[in-house]
Parts: structure tokens; C-alpha cells; sequence
């Protein structure tokens, strides 16, 4: 070994040691995706953030804010569009690009997001866990909405298969959900373009002024379908059209900590927020 | 606070490829298998991880979007496809075209909802051209059927058909026919998590001989009519522990003439079973029953079928399938009348593509198999024995969303055993087909 050889490997070992006793996230993070495309902010780890071509790591903690889409792609092709109020980690994520063989979980503990299948979720092996369901994807594409006591998960493509408490259901049919609330699994059809903001025609969805607060995510839709109708949540307390949105405390832009706690409104009384369940 | 990506460009050359692709590879998605790849195969399945690769590090490249798509969609992953159609939008919410590409991908997919928000918001942003305004209407009045629980297909292809036999010093025949196919299948969702569905299909071809050369196989200048109804309750069945398990019942009728008074009459039903082990395999075993009757001139009054095989799909995109079939036949007093038993692998996928103005699909088959049948001139108590060999190659040239030129080649040798000549068959098929959907 060379002198230099030998400088530049006592340098990075140094480097590694130093991050690990400071506490600080490891210099050599596995890289597991990327980001490819934002209309607003989504941070990282509750830091700055992301810009597109931005590293995402195994183990990061995301979280968007309370307007606009971002899109990251993941090392097998795998990718999730991350709407409004989001919080999502990325738990494990294991793929051999030669076999094209391994696993990935992602956990979402907040707010509305569309998962694609790539060469993981072919095998059955990448799954999406929320407080309320654990949610498979088999080569197919799913959207998932997690708020406060209830996650939704409807089936765009493919096939989904739902767990809660032990109890199974498979969707094969695009456009049925599952439905987790209070503990209780299920399964109908969501009706027609149950969260539009995902497909917004808006520079940023969620308004029409971008740097603006938007209005959350806007449940209407799907509380009016088949399954959304037989939920608590949806129930219309004061008279107006059925449904909720989903706000944060933090202002939005701030960066919001992935601390910040979600919570439901009512349509058509969002202030102040309410609770309506857990 | 970071701004959005300044890209605005739109996904320029994107749309009809995809479309038109799509289209394709769904009407293949019914046959066992699409095309050969050779030489092309190793090269395309890396151009995919290329353009992969590239979406990823120039995300907001449209050109390389672009390529990407194409090349996911040309290898049947369609859920790629549609992500980075939806990057861009993130990019640029209010590009016509690539809402419509979406739309076309989304219905490819079977999710009518996702696909008739994007045909909404293509039309509404008003800047598609009258062709592609009249695409999107047009499939926007499919999506809407859709949605109500319906879907149907209608086919109408009519075209020339060629037979060549040599039967050694037997001597040969040929001759030619024009033929005209109607084939239609309508689908009513049952609406349920399985997509259950009933399905109603049926099929007419009408052949007339061309030339003069009289055969023994088609005798006189009748008017052949082979035609088929049936009804099928499709199920799925993914919470028997196999995850894709699907059942599929059929009840039919089926009717042919050969001329000379000699109709084939068929009442029957049959169940098939299919499943996917993997996203790009899937597994069927199935097996029926006719009652053949009401026929004239036709020894058999039973017919049992059966059938099993696999196809793959594989990372260039095509696909290799292998299966193995067989009939038994009884009637006229004898237990067994007659039998069939085939082996067949198949390789096929998109060949060749010429960006919005081709798409061309090549499936090569070899079956080989045994048989043995009445001789109908001697009566049921004679047969004939038996061994064949069979090689197919079926082309199919895709130049508009609903049109398509197929010229289908086949070639058949079946030694026979008792000294009868042996008899080798060349077919050649060329026709246009129409699609309505």
C-alpha cells in the first residue's frame, strides 16, 4: 500500500468514526432512489429540501407540504408520487439489479401518495405499511391515503392485497379499495378519480396560486363512492356534502417536521380542524 | 422554498408510439404469445435499462422520457410507462399529449377512472390536434362503457387463403379462397373486487373457393360457414391461497360445414383455470366437453378435450409459451373413435416498429403431435394413424390503431402408418382486419 493509499484510508476511516460518535447520519448512505420531479417541497429527514436528482437513502424520512406533487423513482424501477401532507420512510430496501430480485417496504404514516410497481413488486416483494394496513403490490400500481385512524388503498393496476389484523383480502379489479378504519378491513369500489389532486392540471395541485396554502387533500370524492359512504369518517356532521380534507399545523414551505401531526376537517368547515377520529 | 422544475417542453414524438403499441399488445394479450426477437432481443432488453438509467439521471430530458416510455411500453412494463408520463406531468400539468398518453396507457390497463380524468383534462386544455381531439373522444365514449360494466370488441377481417397438399403419388391439389370473419365479444363486469365478469363472444367466417380445382376436401362451390357462441362466467379466486387463481366456465355451440352434406353441430361447455406464478408467467389447465350429435355425415357423437400449459414473458418483452392439448372422440357404437394429442411452443412479441406508423408482430410456433381418425369413405371401423409436425409463423402489421394486415404460414407433414401416402399441406393466409372497441 502507498503512502497516499494509506493517508486517504486512515482519512475515511476517521470520517466514518467521527459521524458514528457524533450521531450523525453514516457518510456512505446507501442510495436507493432518486428524486425526479417536484412542484413544491418535500424534505428530508426534517432538513432542507429535496431538488431534483436528490439522493434518497435508505432509511430517510420524507414529508411534503401542504400543496404540490414530487415524484421519486427507486433503483428498481419502482416509484411513488408523493401528493400533499405526506409523510413516508423509507424502512428497507434490498435489490440486486443483476437477479433483479429482493424486497423494499416503505412506511406511510400520512397523507396521499401513488405507488408503481418495478422489478420488486413483480415478485410480490415490496409492501407499503401504514398505522392501519399493510398493503402488497403485485407488479401494479396503487394509491394510498393514511390519515388519522383510517387508511385507504385503492387499486389502479395489478393486483393489491390488504392486511389488517391478520385478515387478508386480494383486489384484482382496478378501481376497488380497501379500507381500514377503527381495525376493520373493507373492500368495495372507490369510485371515480377518488383523489383528483393527483392528476392536478395546477402548476402546484392544490392551488391555483403557487406558494399559496392549498386546501389539503380533499376526500370528497371517495366518500361519495360505494365503500367511502359506509365509512364513519365520511358521515356528514353539519350538514354539508360528505367528506374531509387533511391539513397540517405547520405553515407550509416550513419544512414541517415529521412530527407534524395530521389531522381531518370536515368539508366545508376546515377551520379550525377537528379531529374525527383516534 | 425551492421552485418547480423548469422544464415546460411537452413530450413531443411520445403519444401515438405508445398508443398505437399499446393497442397492439393488447389485442395479442389474448393469444398465447406474441413474437420472435433474435438478434434484437439482447440489444433491446439493454436499450431498456439504458433509457432507464436515463430517466433517472436527466429526469427533466424529455427526450429521454420519451424514449423510456416507448421502450417500457415495448416491453410490457406498463407501470413504468405510466410513471414517467406522470413525472412529466408534475413537470408540465397542463401537456395535452401526454394526458392522452396516459389515458391510452391507463385504459391498456383496465383503470377506466384514472384514464377518463386524463382524457378530461387532455380535451379540456384544448391545445390536441383534430385527430387527437377525435381519438380522445372517441376513447373517452370506450372509458364511459366501461364504467358502466361494459366493454366489447368487434372484428371484421376478410382476405385470401391458400392450400397447396401433396399426397405423393396420391398426387396434389390446391386451391385458393376468399374468406370474410366476424368476430365480437361483449363484457359485463360483475362489479367486484375480483373482476368478475360475464363474457358473450361469438365468431362467424364465411368461405368461398376461388379457383376451380376440385378437392376432396371441399367438394362442389358451397358456401362454408364455421361459426361459434358461447357464454363464459369468468371468476377470480385469489383468496384460495393461490393469489391469481381465475376460473373460467363456458357454455357453447359451435357449427361447420364441410359441403357434400357433411355438418359438424357441437353443443358443449369447458372449464379452464389459469394462474400467474410471476407477473410474467402464467399457468392454464382446462378441459371440455361436445356433443356433436346433431351432425351430419359424422361419426362422432362425444368429443372430450383438454389442455395445459405456460407462457413467460421475457426481459426483451416477448414471450415463449409451451402447451400440450388433446381430444378423444366416441359414437357409432365404438368407445373410442378417434383421438388427438399435441405439443406446441410458441415464441413471439413485437418484431419491428416504425414510430407512429408501424407496429409488426411475429409469432413462430412448432407443434408435433399423433392422431387418429375414422376414414370417413370406409366407415368408423377404418382409421387412420397418424404422426404430424407443424410449423407456424404468423405475422400481424399494425399501421393505424384499428387496422391491421395479417399474413398467417403454415406447414404441415403427417406421416401415416398402413401404407397410406403421406401427405405434407402449405397454407398461406393474407387478410385485413378492422377493430372496433
Amino acid at each position: 500500500m502507498t503512502f497516499s493509499a494509506l493517508r486517504s484510508f486512515v482519512m475515511m476511516a476517521m470520517a466514518v468514526g467521527t459521524a458514528m460518535a457524533t450521531g450523525l447520519a453514516p457518510a456512505l448512505a446507501e442510495v436507493v432512489g432518486r428524486t425526479t420531479a417536484y412542484q413544491t417541497n418535500i424534505t428530508r429527514n426534517g432538513a432542507g429540501a429535496l431538488a431534483v436528482g436528490s439522493p434518497i437513502n435508505l432509511g430517510d424520512r420524507l414529508q411534503s407540504d401542504a400543496t404540490g406533487l414530487g415524484m421519486i423513482v427507486f433503483n428498481d424501477e419502482s416509484s411513488a408520487k408523493i401528493g400533499p401532507n405526506s409523510r413516508l420512510t423509507i424502512d428497507e430496501f434490498v435489490y440486486s439489479p443483476g437477479s433483479r430480485q429482493g424486497k423494499a417496504s416503505v412506511g406511510m404514516q400520512q397523507g396521499l401518495t401513488r405507488f408503481y410497481g418495478g422489478q420488486l413488486s413483480k415478485g410480490g416483494n415490496m409492501e407499503v405499511r401504514t398505522p392501519h394496513m399493510v398493503l402488497g403490490a403485485r407488479g401494479g400500481i396503487i394509491t394510498v391515503f393514511v390519515v388519522d385512524g383510517l387508511t385507504i388503498a385503492i387499486l389502479v393496476s395489478g393486483s393489491m392485497t390488504c392486511v389488517v389484523n391478520g385478515v387478508t383480502q386480494i383486489v384484482t379489479n382496478p378501481g376497488y379499495a380497501c379500507t381500514s378504519e377503527d381495525g376493520a378491513l373493507s373492500v368495495g369500489y372507490g369510485g371515480i378519480d377518488p383523489f383528483p389532486i393527483l392528476d392536478s392540471l395546477d402548476e402546484t395541485a392544490g392551488t391555483d396560486v403557487p406558494g399559496s396554502p392549498g386546501g389539503g387533500i380533499d376526500a370528497a370524492a371517495f366518500c361519495a363512492s360505494p365503500i367511502g359512504s359506509q365509512l364513519s369518517a365520511c358521515q356528514s356532521t353539519d350538514g354539508s356534502l360528505p367528506g374531509f380534507t387533511i391539513t397540517f399545523d405547520d405553515p407550509p414551505g416550513g419544512g414541517g417536521g415529521p412530527t407534524g401531526s395530521g389531522t381531518t376537517t370536515p368539508r366545508g368547515n376546515h377551520t379550525p380542524p377537528t379531529t374525527v377520529s383516534d | 422554498m425551492q421552485g418547480p422544475s423548469s422544464d415546460r417542453r411537452t413530450l413531443g414524438t411520445l403519444s401515438p408510439v405508445a398508443g398505437s403499441l399499446a393497442t397492439g399488445l393488447l389485442t395479442a394479450a389474448g393469444v398465447i404469445l406474441a413474437t420472435p426477437g433474435g438478434a434484437h432481443a439482447q440489444s433491446v432488453s439493454q436499450g431498456y435499462s439504458d433509457a432507464f438509467a436515463a430517466r433517472v439521471a436527466t429526469p427533466g430530458d424529455t427526450t429521454a422520457l420519451n424514449t423510456f416510455i416507448n421502450a417500457a411500453v415495448r416491453e410490457g412494463q406498463y407501470d413504468q410507462a405510466v410513471s414517467t408520463v406522470e413525472q412529466h406531468l408534475i413537470s408540465a400539468p397542463r401537456d395535452a399529449r401526454a394526458r392522452l398518453v396516459a389515458a391510452r396507457l391507463y385504459t391498456h390497463l383496465g383503470s377506466w377512472e384514472l384514464a377518463r380524468r386524463q382524457l378530461q383534462h387532455a380535451l379540456s386544455i384544448g391545445t390536441l390536434t383534430p385527430e387527437e381531439t377525435a381519438e380522445a373522444e372517441a376513447l373517452l365514449a370506450r372509458v364511459d362503457r366501461a364504467l358502466e360494466g361494459w366493454a366489447y370488441a368487434l372484428t371484421l377481417s376478410g382476405g385470401l387463403r391458400s392450400e397447396a397438399t401433396d399426397r405423393g403419388a396420391a398426387g396434389s391439389t390446391d386451391f385458393v379462397t376468399g374468406f370474410g370473419k366476424v368476430t365480437g365479444q361483449i363484457r359485463q363486469d360483475l362489479k367486484t373486487p375480483t373482476r368478475d365478469a360475464i363474457i358473450y363472444s361469438g365468431s362467424l367466417v364465411a368461405t368461398e373457393r376461388v379457383n376451380d380445382v376440385d378437392t376432396s376436401r371441399i367438394a362442389g362451390r358451397d358456401t362454408l360457414i364455421n361459426g361459434e357462441a358461447s357464454i363464459a362466467y369468468d371468476k377470480g379466486l385469489p383468496n384460495s391461497g393461490i393469489e391469481t387463481l381465475r376460473m373460467l366456465v363456458s357454455a357453447f355451440a359451435a357449427v361447420e360445414t364441410f359441403g357434400s352434406g357433411t355438418d359438424e353441430t357441437a353443443f358443449g361447455s369447458a372449464i379452464r383455470f389459469t394462474a400467474r406464478p410471476t407477473v410474467e408467467g402464467l399457468a392454464f389447465i382446462g378441459a371440455g366437453y361436445a356433443n356433436l350429435g346433431a351432425s351430419d355425415g359424422v361419426f362422432t357423437e362425444n368429443r372430450f378435450s383438454w389442455e395445459a400449459g405456460y407462457t413467460h414473458r421475457l426481459p426483451n418483452g416477448h414471450a415463449i409459451g409451451a402447451a400440450v392439448r388433446g381430444t378423444h372422440d366416441d359414437g357409432a357404437g365404438q368407445s373410442s373413435l378417434g383421438h388427438l394429442v399435441e405439443g406446441e411452443i410458441r415464441y413471439g412479441g413485437v418484431f419491428y416498429t416504425i414510430p407512429d406508423r408501424l407496429v409488426w408482430q411475429h409469432e413462430v410456433g412448432v407443434a408435433v403431435g399423433e392422431q387418429e381418425t375414422p376414414d370417413l369413405s370406409l366407415g368408423p371401423a377404418f382409421r387412420l394413424n397418424g404422426n404430424y409436425w407443424r410449423l407456424t409463423s404468423a405475422h400481424d402489421f399494425q399501421f393505424a390503431p384499428q387496422q391491421s394486415i395479417s399474413l398467417d404460414l403454415s406447414y404441415t407433414e403427417i406421416d401415416y402408418s398402413g401404407g397410406i401416402n403421406d401427405r405434407e399441406t402449405f397454407e398461406a393466409s393474407l387478410y385485413y382486419t378492422y377493430t372496433l372497441q
